[in-house]
């Protein structure tokens, strides 16, 4: 890449996280071309909905990610899979189900993820929908719950990784990661990011055992977002991002992955 | 006729169809699944009937924001009253045709404000509708603009909606998204739903677009007393979500006591390998 990139570094005008009052396609738009990294959109969700609905998650249970000890989440993450068979299978199993799962929980209101399904497919030209893998349809919506103290450690989304040597993974020009905010604490939890982007080869080298890179290994945050709850938030999963420690109460999100092939391809959400 | 018709409702819905199945699928928001849509497409049923999509309370503050947001007469048919813009009003003129766009996504967004505090039931089923279809479900697209989707509808007590049917490609003649449908569903989530009345009534018969316009005789649809007795008939309840065979001729009996009130959109099937898509 010898495109000349803005340089944060420098205090330019540059400002990689941009607040939005709802949902457009110019800020879709300036995401995909890399002129913001992070779009959030406050008050996607009334506060009433995010009462009710973090009493149905909490209620619904919490049980923590396969292989990221500590991170609490209701429905699966293909990250979790780990490229095995069985649990493949088993995510695929259980994708509608816990599609359905959720909306449970969120009940009365719709679960936001379809609300966020709708309106990007309402504002992408080539609309949205829920990406599928071997022909199977994935799941969306993951909740996630953080607990006071526990950060979610440095890491960036690569789809190919776990889904290696598959058209759906090769396709993907960018990969952004979608949060909505349930319950949210007064301080800390803010959405950490690092510009420089490594390989995925690097990443994995210095993750070592672990998850994801702890944030000690490595320099303070280029930039962050600090969410509040209702707030949608849009960013580029490719670059190295983690959750601070949250203080006080449980943090819980809902989440997932939009992907982005080219602007005449449907944008595709998956978790 | 209504009370006879509520009478008449179970036997109706148990009736079988040649095929074998019955003309009503009876299922829940959690059980809607691709074969019922096949089973729609192919004939082999009328109607798939949703109980209880919406839930009680989501209802009764939807019907209050929809009537808050006002109900207004559609350009075309001034019987029934409606809240957003359907593309059959634009009978294919230029200056309506831009209008229906331009107003498309101002509408989407009135109906999820008619929906607040709670949110959109429609788009709970427009997700659903892209899990359970294998090539998914999307808003369509019409010269490469969004079309609207979620018409709020009212019939109020002691009128009727005629008996008519709704072909995509007549409202928007050789247009290849129009041209391309293999069937067309119509979806309603019922709101409020009268005591005594407001049943969908169906019939098997296809009439052709010649036979309907002239038994029409210049209204927009034929009057159900000009019509033999239905063939289905469903009494929705409030919540449910009714999909049903659009092409096929359909009315809606007389409401007695309160207004019907709906939130109304068409689904288009192309194949089994085709995405849904839907608008109003």
């Amino acid at each position: 890449m010898t495109l000349a990139r803005p340089d944060i570094s420098s205090a330019a005008p540059f400002d990689p996280v941009r607040v939005a009052p709802a949902l457009s396609l110019d800020d879709v738009l300036a995401l995909i071309r890399n002129e913001i990294q992070v779009l959030r959109v406050p008050e996607f969700i009334s506060a009433e909905a995010c009462r009710t609905i973090s009493q149905g998650l909490k209620s619904t249970g919490y049980s923590d990610y396969l292989n990221a000890p500590k991170v609490g989440r209701i429905g699966m993450s293909y990250f979790e899979t780990g490229r095995k068979p069985e649990i493949i299978e088993h995510y695929f199993a259980t994708a509608l189900d816990n599609l359905n799962l959720l909306r449970r929980a969120c009940d009365p209101y719709p679960c936001p993820m379809d609300t966020f399904r709708c309106v990007m497919d309402e504002t992408w030209g080539a609309g949205c929908t829920l990406q599928t893998l071997y022909g199977r349809k994935m799941f969306v919506g993951l909740s996630r719950c953080m607990k006071p103290g526990i950060p979610l450690k440095a890491h960036h989304d690569m789809f190919g990784r776990h889904a290696p040597d598959t058209p759906e993974a090769a396709s993907l020009i960018s990969q952004f990661g979608i949060n909505i905010y349930v319950d949210v604490p007064e301080t800390g939890g803010e959405l950490a990011m690092w510009q420089k982007e490594i390989s995925d080869a690097e990443f994995l080298d210095q993750r070592g055992d672990d998850y994801a890179i702890p944030l000690e290994d490595l320099p303070p945050c280029d930039y962050s977002a600090k969410p509040e709850n209702g707030d949608l938030i849009l960013f580029n999963a490719r670059k190295l991002h983690a959750v601070l420690p949250g203080e006080g109460i449980d943090r819980l999100t809902i989440s997932g992955f939009l992907g982005y092939r080219g602007d005449r391809e449907p944008l595709t959400v998956w978790s | 006729m209504d009370t006879a018709l509520s009478t008449e409702v179970e036997r109706f819905e148990a009736s079988p169809v040649p095929g074998g199945l019955p003309y009503v699928i009876h299922t829940d928001k959690y059980g809607l699944n691709s074969e019922h849509f096949k089973a729609l497409a192919k004939g082999e049923a009328r109607v798939i009937r949703v109980a209880a999509f919406a839930n009680g309370p989501a209802c009764d503050l939807i019907s209050r924001g929809q009537t808050s947001l006002g109900f207004e007469p559609y350009i075309n048919v001034s019987e029934v009253r409606k809240i957003g813009m359907a593309f059959y009003e634009t009978e294919l003129k230029p200056e309506l045709i831009e209008r229906y766009f331009v107003v498309a996504r101002e509408h989407l967004n009135d109906f999820r404000k008619a929906c607040e505090p709670f949110g959109s039931p429609l788009d709970t089923l427009r997700g659903i509708l892209d899990e359970i279809w294998p090539a998914g479900a999307n808003l369509q697209t019409l010269f490469g603009r969004k079309m609207f989707v979620g018409l709020s509808r009212m019939v109020e007590p002691n009128t009727t909606f005629l008996a008519h049917h709704d072909i995509f490609s007549e409202d928007a003649p050789g247009i290849e998204e129009a041209e391309s449908l293999l069937a067309q569903f119509a979806a309603n989530i019922y709101f409020q739903v009268p005591e005594v009345g407001g049943e969908l009534l169906m019939w098997h018969r296809n009439m052709t677009t010649e036979e309907f316009d002239r038994r029409r005789r210049g209204k927009y649809g034929i009057a159900v007393e000009d019509m033999p007795t239905p063939d289905v008939i469903v009494k929705p309840g409030r919540g449910d979500l009714l999909i049903f065979d659009s092409r096929k001729i359909h009315a809606v009996a007389s409401p007695h006591d309160t207004a019907r009130i709906a939130v109304s959109f068409f689904i288009g099937y192309r194949g089994d390998d085709q995405p849904l898509t839907y608008w109003s």
